[in-house]
């Protein structure tokens, strides 16, 4: 099954989000969306699973990425939105 | 536009979207060099309530190569960071800015500038820096150069910095050269495809202009970006490339629940620009969104556009008999040298009298400044083929006549540079879309950051 491209579609990018945004800089104000240029792990990490029957996968977090194969990892992430 | 919307993924991401890059050696700091990005296009300056900024995801770059190899040696970096007061208002201000600080400005920016070094090694110039407001009026913005200025910071060892607001300095006839290179000054020749629409001549209309846009500029003494040891303009190691990126990072997730995008992964490349309207005008729709990741130094792949240009097949059949000789060049296949050497490699020794800035053989797109030729007394907005070294292709000034020196080019007027056989047909040495600089109606600027005040949304449109 290459199902990748529709199940990206279809949103299994699966978000699981964590951190937040980062501390005001003025005790008055308060950052409407983290930085570019403040991208730490803490922020969202974003799973794509490019071929549930191989269980490629890459990994997005702060301003990583790693390519994972694990395919019943894969198969439980479907399983969950199923 | 020299590169505003020019290809299909980025007409889409406006604040990632470079539109133009100057390098110049200071007219008023000799011993600098300012370099200018701009984003944001085409800003209509009523725009609220939700002014324009600068990408608090979006990570902003000059890149600087001084070896010639198409890859940075010299990066500026930039990131932003918004700042809101006050979530219960619409309002971006609730009374007069009158200072960067001033409570009444409610949706501030911020950002930082660090230098990146070839190896990757990062240094950090600046942070917290404050950027102005948009030109909102003579009630909101009162005073707004001064403002403005105050958002001209240092950056200590010689170096300014300021990232906001400013007019648009590019000018362009957009509206004709859209609609099939139409040229106003020049309508009555076109073929018109057969419709007989214009009869006579008719003066060119600055489609940028009352117009704003968003400036990230920057000077810093001319040895912070060449190599050691660079003396005078004969030596090679006195040029260098310029060209602007805007990364994002690969992942964008809409986080539905919150209302807002999350970004993760590493960044990538979106948006280039070296030469100006290469994207725009050179390089075809079908590599267009791939030029725009990629950095100049695998630019190879795209030297037959540069070679074989569209548009100099488009004119000797848009303006019949106009162009017989650029016809019969056309025909023969002749690769176009000229244009490969200006746009690519930069211009070698021994071929503009006094003038090189080559960068060695390499094919890269990069903006090219021989930094040790000093400013023009009274520039040419025609740069070097009106006489003035110190213009573009040296480098690009904020009023250079970048359409027109391009168009002429294209025409066949610098082919003799390469081939002093071909003689230019008449057209190519007056073909224009009929601007210069008075034809921007915020005038420029003296000082840094040269671009001019911004346009008020109260008073434009009028």
């Amino acid at each position: 099954m290459r199902g990748a491209a529709g199940l990206a579609g279809a949103g299994l990018a699966a978000g699981a989000i964590t951190g937040a945004m980062t501390a005001p800089a003025a005790a008055s104000s308060r950052p409407v969306r983290r930085s570019a240029d403040d991208a730490s792990p803490a922020g969202p990490v974003i799973v794509h699973v490019r071929d549930v029957t191989s269980g490629e996968m890459d990994v997005f977090a702060g301003t990583s990425h790693a390519r994972l194969t694990d395919p019943a990892l894969a198969a439980r992430l479907v399983r969950g939105i199923s | 536009m020299s590169s505003h919307r020019e290809a299909p993924e980025i007409a889409n991401d406006p604040v990632a979207d470079s539109t133009d890059v100057y390098a110049f050696v200071s007219p008023d700091q000799p011993g600098t060099v300012t370099l200018i990005a701009n984003y944001v296009p085409l800003q209509e300056p009523a725009g609220g309530p939700n002014f324009y900024e600068f990408g608090d995801d979006v990570r902003y770059e000059i890149h600087i190569d001084n070896n010639g190899d198409g890859q940075p040696d010299v990066t500026y970096r930039f990131g932003f960071q918004t700042q809101l007061r006050n979530p219960d208002t619409f309002l971006y201000n609730t009374g007069p800015i009158l200072s960067l600080d001033s409570p009444n400005w409610n949706r501030r920016q911020f950002y930082s500038v660090s230098k990146v070094n070839a190896q990757g090694g990062v240094a950090q110039l600046g942070a917290g820096l404050a950027c102005p407001p948009c030109n909102i009026g003579p009630l909101s913005t009162p005073g707004y150069p001064a403002l403005a200025g105050a958002a001209v910071h240092g950056l200590g060892g010689g170096g300014k910095v300021f990232a906001g607001q400013r007019a648009e300095g590019f000018y362009v006839d957009l509206g004709s050269i859209f609609d099939l290179a139409n040229l106003r000054p020049f309508q009555q020749l076109h073929n018109q495809f057969g419709m007989n629409v214009f009869t006579g001549p008719a003066p060119g209309v600055n489609a940028a202009n009352h117009l704003n846009v968003h400036s990230i500029a920057l000077q810093v003494p001319a040895t912070d970006l060449v190599r050691s040891g660079a003396s005078g303009e004969a030596d090679p190691r006195s040029v260098i490339g310029v060209w602007t990126t805007a990364s994002r990072q690969r992942v964008r997730l809409w986080d539905a629940d919150n209302g807002e995008n999350l970004d993760s992964g590493p960044f990538r490349q979106v948006s280039r620009l070296g030469n100006p309207l290469i994207n725009e005008v050179i390089i075809a729709l079908g590599d267009k969104d791939r030029w725009n990741t990629l950095p100049p130094a695998g630019d190879k792949q795209f030297a037959h556009y540069y070679a074989h240009p569209e548009l100099a097949g488009l004119l000797p059949v848009l303006y019949p008999g106009v162009f017989p000789n650029l016809a019969a060049l056309v025909k023969s296949g002749q690769a176009r040298a000229d244009l490969e050497a200006i746009l690519l490699t930069g211009i070698p020794a021994g071929i503009v009298p006094g003038f090189q800035n080559s960068t060695g053989p390499l094919q890269a797109d990069m903006l090219r400044l021989n930094t040790a030729i000093t400013p023009a007394a009274k520039p040419n907005i025609l740069g070097v083929i009106g006489g003035d070294l110190a213009g573009f292709p040296n480098g690009r000034r904020v009023f250079d006549d970048v359409v027109t020196v391009e168009l002429r080019a294209i025409a066949g007027l610098t082919v003799p540079l390469v081939d002093k056989t071909f003689t230019p047909d008449k057209a190519a040495g007056q073909v224009t879309d009929g601007l210069d600089p008075s034809s921007v109606s915020a005038p420029y600027l003296s000082q840094f950051p040269y671009l001019g005040v911004p346009y008020s949304g109260f008073d434009n449109p009028s």
